[in-house]
């Protein structure tokens, strides 16, 4: 039995309810629809579902559908049989039949074109496909997990997406939140990557300055777990010292500038904020949002010790612990950090 | 032929990837997938490179096949030929051991 704890990193609500979602999706034989920003971990849940379930011992096919030119993209999915084209030498197995038994994973689904779209629409529904110049179908046993970094509702109201593939596709879905969504996590999957890199590299045990751990929580994150990892990275390969100072974490500074609104760190005013919130419900949100990111941080920095933290936040301990209770935060969830 | 040629490499993480094979000769993946899926999850905490050397080495010795797309990703799985060698190599090794 694989350990999804050695391999999915976090402590966040909003990523444990993902992570909790696993077990239904892998037992599931519907498709998967994998929803998050670029960076959020979302092969990384693909595979979990892979591996977690009955398919675990066959074979888990990634395709970066982007990646694939227009014209060559059928040949890739589908596959040829000797002599549909000219070059077509002999037969070539696409990759639903590479993953037959297994998992297919279709990453930017939302990248491919209407015709393959529909002839994607046509395996899943049938189960089975034809290869380009075949006169017969085949019949394939195939996991199809699809991921997408932007909205496909929106691409199906401006007709870039079919509608009918979509519903086919949203059957099961998955949505990963950003890591500006999950502050708890940063310092554990920094202190992560940090080991990891450290141990790969043959550098001695490393770690962070107060001041860089105030640093990483300060940040906005745009590109997402992967864009901490590359961050921990670099700054094992180029730290000099076994304690990471600030200088060591190579951050832009207009994305550090755009944190020190209050506001604009919970993400509460992100996208259009004011359609449809009344000034009392956006207030209650951001207070909220406000709280538990002020929380969150601040456990981190003092590695979960409640004393320190409450005295830090001028509030009386008894209160602090009421605050943490309302929010479901523990010192457990930070002494790792 | 049924040798891999590991033990005097001292290659652990070849054989794990063998014994995953051996028990679940229908698996494929990514070398990304082999290191965190076949052999991370399973408790063998080896780097990504080492992993990668250990691949490359099981496909030179014929025991496993990669396929690559055009996007680029190589997929690794036993060689359906070495399937019966590979039942083999494990028995003897269950009876040396």
């Amino acid at each position: 039995m694989h350990s999804v704890e050695r391999t999915l990193i976090g402590t966040s609500k909003s990523f444990l309810r993902a992570v909790g979602m696993i077990p239904l999706l892998s037992t599931a034989k519907s498709t998967v629809l994998i929803s998050g920003e670029t960076g959020t971990g979302k092969e990384l849940f693909a595979r979990a579902i892979h591996y977690t379930g009955e398919r675990r011992g066959k074979p888990f096919v990634p395709v970066n559908c982007a990646a694939l030119p227009d014209h060559l993209i059928e040949n890739e999915l589908f596959g040829h049989s000797k002599g549909a084209f000219t070059g077509a030498l002999s037969e070539k197995q696409g990759l639903f039949q590479e993953a037959d038994g297994g998992t297919l994973f279709l990453d930017e689904i939302n990248s491919l074109t209407l015709p393959v779209q529909g002839k994607l629409l046509r395996v899943l529904q049938d189960q089975e496909l034809r290869p380009l110049g075949a006169t017969k179908s085949r019949k394939v046993d195939v996991k199809v997990i699809v991921a997408t970094n932007t909205e496909l509702r929106d691409l199906v109201g401006s007709r870039q997406f079919r509608e009918d593939l979509f519903h086919r596709l949203n059957v099961l879905s998955l949505t990963l939140p950003p890591l500006r969504e999950r502050k708890e996590d940063i310092l554990l999957l920094a202190m992560h990557f940090l080991k990891a890199y450290a141990k790969e590299l043959g550098r001695p045990p490393m770690t962070l300055a107060h001041a860089s751990k105030a640093k990483l929580l300060a940040y906005h994150w745009p590109g997402n777990v992967r864009e901490l990892e590359g961050v921990m990275h670099r700054a094992v390969v180029m730290g000099a010292a076994e304690v990471l100072e600030p200088e060591d974490l190579d951050l832009p500074v207009r994305e550090l500038r755009e944190m020190v609104s209050p506001l604009a760190s919970t993400g509460a005013l992100a996208g259009s904020p004011f359609a449809g919130e009344s000034f009392n419900q956006m207030k209650t949100r951001v207070v909220e949002e406000f709280e538990r990111s002020y929380l969150c941080q601040l456990l981190q920095t003092h590695n979960g010790n409640i004393s320190k933290a409450a005295r830090a936040a001028q509030k009386e301990r008894r209160a602090f612990q009421r605050l943490l209770q309302k929010h479901g935060l523990g010192r457990r969830t930070f002494h790792a950090a | 032929m049924d040798n891999p040629d590991m033990s005097k490499r001292g290659d652990v993480v070849a054989w794990v990837i063998l014994g995953h094979l051996y028990t679940h000769p229908g698996s494929k993946d990514t070398v990304a997938g082999i290191w965190k899926w076949w052999l991370h999850a399973e408790g063998v905490d080896a780097p990504l490179e080492r992993v990668r050397l250990a691949v490359e080495h099981l496909v030179e010795a014929g025991w496993v096949t990669s396929s690559a797309g055009y996007s680029g990703i190589l997929i690794y799985g036993l060689n359906p030929s070495r399937r019966v060698a590979l039942q083999r190599l494990f028995l003897r090794k269950a009876a040396m051991d």
